[in-house]
């Protein structure tokens, strides 16, 4: 724990007095406040890994999905909706498109439509769709392209919003338990090519069936 | 070598309503004053704010960590030694029961009524964080024993059967339209060589005390003195006044306002009159009329 020291001058004024004229005597001045600035720390720990209760009971806290607008920048996303065609003209070289959540070239807001015979972009705002994000490559420009979705945060499936707790039985645990199927028994197995157990030395049939423990061999003649 | 660290000591931006602070007057060291009184921090403390020209519209812009304590003379006002004691906020409680979770056998907690706690503290693991300390059944406090929350919600009780008996056990699960809060703490759970042995976490009565851990505690020694090196400079170089009628010496400070005063006079022997001693008293009523300023301004006129 820190331990700050400070010297303060104690303030003084003047009070009333008896007994002389003109007079008046050293008093604390009560009126005035001192002042000290000081740092405050924390030390922060980390709890661990927690669980979510998921049992019935609780639904958990209803979050509102209002949709938003992201927007940023990124490169082209043009060629994913390239079609192949041999044609130099760029409305027939793309899949079109007038709705956000149809991938494609929106000719209208690109202000491409009727111009059959354009051959590239670069004096186009070039408006496109890829999905259901929408993609502006800016005129003269093949680099920066901005894009712009409708974002739903929470109602993402991957986001549990559930009471969180800590349970005890998958403390100390790094990975998901591994959990066996089945039971194995690992049985004795001798090869084949052991000396004591060369087929020349069984004699009888209990030999031949506990030999090499049990396991069948395929006796191939490659001679 | 590590590939990545980080910090863990922050500046704080705790609340000034999430702190606590005490103080305790001693007039000398030489005296052993053991009674401790309290400040409200709201009305002492406040939180700092970034520059002007840093700020943020629409945001609180504090300066986390740096806060300014202000010290009313009406309490701070006598020479000595005040020491000053900012620690988190402490609430009391008690804890109702000691249970485990329908669902999850395995997790323990305690329980508390979350209508006692101050309303900030009642919502869902707005406790988390923590310390829990234990007051004993005589009253004591449980020294060197402290827990921490792992989390906290509202719970209720539910009655559950118990293996494939007819037995029934009362266990909780959590719900938010329950009064109580279900808090985990640690450590709770069983070490690895004594797997049948929980630490404790308390038991059903059992005072508890709840504090934040939001900031480290604070400790501010104030030594009010009648001079600093200011006033002693004053007086050795300062302005002072000699009152020749009427022996009075005037000693002032940078603005001029009277220090010290005293009387200067002889002492002689009563038949022969000859001077015996020359005396400088300090003057315990102060003569205004020896102001610097009006006796200095008169100089020059008539």
């Amino acid at each position: 724990m820190e331990y700050l020291k400070k010297i303060i001058q104690q303030a003084v004024t003047t009070g009333t007095t008896t007994g002389c004229t003109n007079c008046a005597v050293i008093i604390p001045d009560t009126g005035v406040t001192y002042n000290i600035k000081f740092c405050l720390t924390s030390d922060s720990h980390d709890l661990g890994f927690f669980n979510t209760y998921d049992y019935s009971g609780i639904t958990g806290t209803t979050i509102s999905t209002v949709p938003y607008i992201v927007t940023g920048t990124t490169t082209s996303m043009l060629n994913q909706i390239k079609k192949y065609a041999v044609t130099p003209y760029v409305i027939n070289q793309y899949f079109l498109s007038n709705n956000y959540l149809i991938d494609g070239l929106d000719l209208a807001r690109s202000g491409l439509v009727g111009q059959t015979n354009v051959t590239g972009f670069t004096n186009y705002n070039v408006y496109y769709y890829v999905g259901g994000i929408t993609y502006l490559q800016l005129s003269g420009t093949t680099g920066t392209t901005v894009f712009q979705l409708i974002g739903q945060a929470f109602s993402s499936a991957n986001f549990v919003n559930r009471p969180i707790l800590k349970d005890e039985n998958k403390e100390n645990m790094t990975g998901k338990p591994i959990i066996g199927s089945d039971v194995f028994i690992v049985r004795q197995e001798f090869s084949v090519f052991e000396r004591n157990y060369n087929l020349e030395f069984i004699r009888n049939l209990a030999q031949l069936e506990t030999y090499a423990g049990g396991a069948y061999f395929n006796i191939v003649n490659n001679a | 070598m590590s590939i990545g660290v980080y910090g863990s000591v922050r500046p704080s931006d705790v609340s000034v309503n999430d702190i606590s602070i005490f103080y305790n007057y001693t007039a000398s060291r030489e005296i052993e004053s053991n009674t401790m009184y309290s400040l409200t921090a709201s009305d002492v403390l406040t939180t700092l704010t970034l520059p002007t020209d840093q700020q943020v519209s629409g945001e609180e812009n504090i300066l986390e960590g740096l806060y300014n304590l202000t010290l009313p003379a009406t309490i701070f006002n006598a020479v000595g030694i005040y020491t000053l004691y900012i620690k988190p906020t402490t609430v009391n409680a008690t804890i109702v029961d000691c249970g485990v979770l329908a669902a999850l056998p395995t997790t323990k907690g305690i329980l508390i009524n979350s209508n006692l706690l101050p309303e900030g503290l009642r919502a869902n693991n707005a406790l988390q964080g923590y310390r829990i300390e234990y007051i004993n059944t005589d009253g004591t406090k449980l020294r060197n024993v402290v827990r921490y929350v792992v989390t906290a919600n509202k719970a209720v009780p539910i009655s559950v059967n118990v293996g494939n008996t007819s037995q029934r056990a009362q266990r909780y699960t959590f719900d938010d339209t329950g009064s109580l809060l279900f808090l985990q703490l640690t450590p709770s759970s069983a070490s690895d060589v004594k797997p049948n042995v929980s630490p404790y976490i308390g038991t059903p009565g059992t005072k508890i005390l709840i504090s934040n851990t939001f900031f480290s505690p604070l400790t501010i020694e104030i030594e009010m003195v009648e001079n600093t090196i200011n006033t002693v400079m004053s007086i050795i170089a300062g302005n002072q006044i000699k009152d020749v009628s009427n022996g009075i010496l005037t000693y002032y400070d940078q603005d001029n306002q009277i220090l010290k005063q005293f009387n200067l006079y002889e002492l002689k022997d009563s038949v022969t009159n000859v001077p015996l001693y020359e005396v400088k008293e300090e003057r315990s009523n102060i003569d205004e009329t020896q102001n610097f300023d009006e006796i200095t301004g008169s100089v020059g006129t008539v």
